[in-house]
């Protein structure tokens, strides 16, 4: 297993330099000019401010041929520095550093929430295939997972933030969250993520609940759970202790796709929200033409990915002793 | 009866509220003026304000965005402000005394002597001349700040709180291009030695994210992507603002701003025109909020380029009959709910060069086809289309299709209405428009390079109309933002003599003959004059609107209130 995990990791490498690479030349050729989003034409005259983008890009090491740009931020990276943001100056590792933690608690807590969901509810539903409840959940879940996320979010604001104030739905915390003790603090951070949190957990619920009933109900109709019942095991024991378990392997892979695109935040959902979070981290840096960020939050995704699938697989093999790697 | 447990579904049927109480438009309490008597003033409250996205930087030398200019007018003092009348003036808490020669080449600024920064430092003539150094340093990108005081020639101290001022030329104009921002020098000297352009080392990425300034409020704190934090300097007096903190809050959505003015997270937002005409009608919104509707000198147009690569635009009669097919009174009508007004022309009808006649081309369909067969663009009976014979470089002859392409921003909400507007009427009188959607910095771009047939467009008038030089005068074709390369020597000698004449009936008449010229040429189709559109929490007072908007001019957000409970 550990040769195994080796290996991957091992080949993880070539696959990041593959990934980012391709961004690298992506964002590089495509159309705008990063000096000309910061510098402008409206220096006083044209003549300055193009000597004002040359400097910036040679400032900035946009001058050379792209090829050796790419090694030298390679190189860069290596030491896990990413650079410095192009439009603020900021160190690119800090700002993701800050916006990929707000991202991960959100995404990970819409995670939890979702299993916690559809783990029972499949389990239930496909103990009772074919009955009322059954067929009321998975209309539930098909209506569910086909309503837009960012409808959802505009009814939640409209309905629990603002008709019933329930709920805040405004940023990370309330204005004056800096003075609050710890765990108040934390209790005033959660609140403001209950609404974005319950936009990003409700589809997956929906999803995962009908993977999780589907896989279930294949592993209810095997041998081995029909001579458990033989054997008198009660229902709840036959459907948690033995089937469950073996249903619920496959789920790994799921969640080990669901995590990239989790762990990239969700650009509707951060604006409506304002939410700081990865995905309005990157779509501004798209805007801006803000190279180091772009590329920065690239080769984080890229890690994010190649690290999740990789764990996915060891869970795997941990889980089900069948499984072997070489 | 309706029970208890269906109740909340009462609140689902009631979309915003049903438009039962509709929202005051300028209520007069809105602009009772901040009063003598502050016992009536909550002190201790705080605003709560929205910005669209964060500011690019809290050195007012880099500044350039909107956004930026909110948190300027707050953070420092400048002697010269702009008010809501769009007048310049000296501003007495900064300055006390500004005297230019009978040559008008130069000037001395006298300075009041009890200036402090945030930090406790005095401000003295020294930080005013080393900002003006660092704003004309080539290496420092100060793309707003440089504006005006690049007319300066040179900028000395003459003891502790007296700057000379020498001017390039004799310019009306001089006095407010003293009006650039200030830095304390005792901060940023440091930073400059170590970094000259202010933005990359690791100091001044510091100092661009911690300002000092001198103004009525100092920084406390900027979190990433969520809120700038400002709060009221103790010792600025004279007069004192009313508000004890003032938080901006990043809202980059325009629906979730408004929810957010009617739960009343925030005090004020801007309004698009569909938000004040539809979606602020209604009980919730007059329960919380009231509107301010004003006069605006934004002027939204179209622009033809001139530089040869659209043959279509060459002839003026084109423009001109362009410019009648044109609906502006449907357009006001259908995107526009009826809030905005027809553009008249290069200057707005209320500023000092203004006048009060349309742009000129009133929408008649008759009269842009006589115009095009005029230019001998000559409708084709089998498909409709309008073609013409043009010689070609190489002296072959084609016939070109009357067809252009008009770029639109992406992001804007009502361009590609507008578009679709003017695309029906274009096809009747056989001229094909097509329309392309662009991301704003390759909108940008290709308007600065000439790399366009017609854009969609906007731009806002300055108080002063030597503000059109840029937009209109030849030398702005490789040198400002004369993207149409529009060139008329009858523009350009206007243009200088208004530049350069102190009488200001005389100048007035120089830009009335700009305004005349270019109705003529038609180098932009000038559509629609926007107004001010804004949402207040109902308890706020002392808004002061101007052409600029209700915070961008002085005293601004500084002469704002709340009545205390």
């Amino acid at each position: 297993m550990w040769r195994y995990a080796l290996r991957r990791l091992f080949w993880g490498v070539p696959t990041f330099l593959f990934i980012t690479l391709v961004t690298f030349f992506i964002v590089h050729l495509g159309p705008g000019d990063p000096a000309f989003v910061s510098a402008g034409a409206s220096t006083g005259s044209t003549e300055l401010a193009a000597e004002a983008r040359a400097r910036l890009r040679s400032q900035w090491g946009l001058d050379g041929p792209l090829v050796e740009r790419y090694v030298r931020w390679v190189g860069r990276c290596v030491r896990l520095d990413f650079g410095r943001s192009f439009h603020d100056g900021q160190s690119v590792r800090a700002k993701l550093g800050e916006r990929f933690a707000r991202t991960a608690l959100l995404a990970l807590a819409a995670l939890v929430v979702a299993l916690l969901i559809a783990i029972p509810v499949g389990a239930q539903a496909a103990a009772h295939a074919g009955g009322w409840f059954d067929r009321g959940v998975g209309l539930l879940c098909f209506g569910l997972f086909a309503i837009p996320r960012y409808v959802m979010g505009m009814l939640l604001i409209v309905v629990v933030g603002v008709q019933l104030r329930w709920l805040p739905f405004m940023g990370m915390g309330s204005p004056d969250a800096g003075e609050m003790p710890g765990i108040e603090r934390w209790v005033d951070v959660a609140r403001h993520s209950l609404l974005i949190g319950a936009c990003l957990c409700y589809p997956l619920a929906a999803y995962l609940s009908r993977f999780v009933r589907d896989n279930v109900a294949a592993v209810l109709s095997e041998d081995y759970i029909r001579t458990a019942r033989a054997k008198g095991a009660s229902r709840m024991r036959v459907l948690y202790v033995h089937a469950l378990p073996n249903a619920l392997l496959p789920l790994l892979t799921v969640i080990g796709l669901a995590l990239p695109g989790l762990l990239s935040g969700a650009v509707i959902l951060e604006v409506m929200f304002s939410w700081p979070g990865m995905g309005r981290l990157m779509f501004d840096a798209v805007m801006q033409r803000d190279y180091p960020v772009i590329l920065g939050a690239s080769a984080l995704a890229a890690v994010v990915v190649l690290l999740g699938t990789l764990a996915v697989d060891l869970l795997y093999a941990a889980a089900d002793p069948r499984v072997r790697y070489t | 009866m309706i029970r208890p447990r269906f109740a909340f579904l009462g609140i689902l049927l009631l979309p915003g509220g049903m438009a039962v109480a509709s929202a005051p438009v300028n209520p007069p309490a809105l602009f009772e003026p901040l009063p003598a008597d502050r016992a009536r003033v909550a002190e201790q409250s705080t605003l709560h304000r929205r910005i669209r996205a964060e500011p690019s930087s809290l050195n007012p030398l880099l500044m350039f965005t909107a956004v930026d200019a909110e948190f300027e007018s707050l953070l420092w003092d400048r002697p010269v402000v702009l008010d809501a009348g769009m007048n310049w003036r000296l501003n007495p808490r900064v300055a006390v005394d500004y005297t230019e020669s009978s040559d008008h080449l130069s000037a001395v600024l006298i300075l009041r002597s009890d200036l402090r920064w945030h930090d406790g430092a005095p401000l003295t003539a020294e930080d005013v001349v080393f900002s003006w150094r660092r704003i004309m340093d080539d290496r420092v990108v100060a793309r707003q700040a440089r504006t005006g005081a690049d007319q300066i020639a040179d900028c000395v101290a003459r003891g502790p709180h007296a700057i000379h001022f020498r001017f390039k030329n004799a310019l009306p104009t001089n006095p407010w291009n003293t009006d650039f921002p200030i830095v304390p020098r005792h901060l940023y000297g440091p930073a400059a030695e170590a970094d000259p352009t202010l933005a990359a080392a690791e100091e001044s990425v510091r100092l661009n994210r911690h300002p000092v300034g001198n103004g009525p409020y100092r920084f406390v704190e900027w979190l990433d992507g969520q809120r700038v934090v400002l709060e009221r300097w103790e010792d600025y007096t004279d007069p004192k603002p009313a508000f004890r903190h003032i938080i901006f809050h990043v809202i980059p959505d325009n629906h979730a701003a408004l929810l957010a003015l009617e739960s009343g997270h925030i005090d004020e937002t801007p309004l698009t025109p569909q938000q004040f005409a539809r979606e602020t009608d209604g009980a919730r919104f007059a329960e919380a909020a009231v509107k301010l509707r004003g006069p605006g000198w934004t002027t939204y147009y179209i622009g033809w380029n001139l530089r040869g690569d659209a043959p279509l635009f060459a002839d003026a009669r084109v423009r001109r009959a362009l410019g009648h097919a044109v609906n502006k009174a449907l357009i006001i009508e259908r995107v526009y709910f009826g809030l905005f007004t027809e553009a008249t022309g290069v200057f707005h009808a209320d500023s000092s060069v203004g006048g009060s006649e349309a742009a000129g081309s009133v929408f008649d369909l008759r009269i842009a086809g006589e115009l095009l067969d005029e230019a001998g663009w000559m409708r084709d009976p089998e498909d409709g289309w309008r073609y013409r014979e043009i010689m070609a470089g190489d002296g072959a002859s084609r016939r070109l299709r009357a067809a252009f392409t008009l770029n639109l921003p992406q992001g804007s909400q009502t361009a590609p209405a507008v578009a679709e507007i003017f695309q029906q009427d274009l096809r009747k009188v056989g001229v094909d428009m097509t329309t392309q959607v662009l991301e704003w910095s390759v909108f940008n771009e290709r308007n600065f390079n000439g790399n366009f047939e017609a854009y969609f467009g906007a731009w806002t008038s300055g108080p002063d109309p030597d503000d059109a030089w840029n937009l209109f005068h030849s030398t702005a074709r490789a040198n400002g933002r004369n993207y149409t390369g529009y060139a008329s020597a009858a523009a350009d000698e206007l243009l200088a003599r208004g530049r350069a004449t102190f009488e200001p009936e005389a100048r007035r008449e120089a830009y009335r003959g700009l305004a005349e010229v270019v109705r003529t040429d038609e180098p932009y189709t000038f559509l629609v004059s926007a107004p001010t559109l804004w949402a207040f929490s109902k308890d706020m007072r002392g808004v002061e609107n101007s052409p600029r908007g209700p915070s961008l001019v002085y005293p601004g957000v500084r002469g704002w209130w709340r009545e205390a409970k």
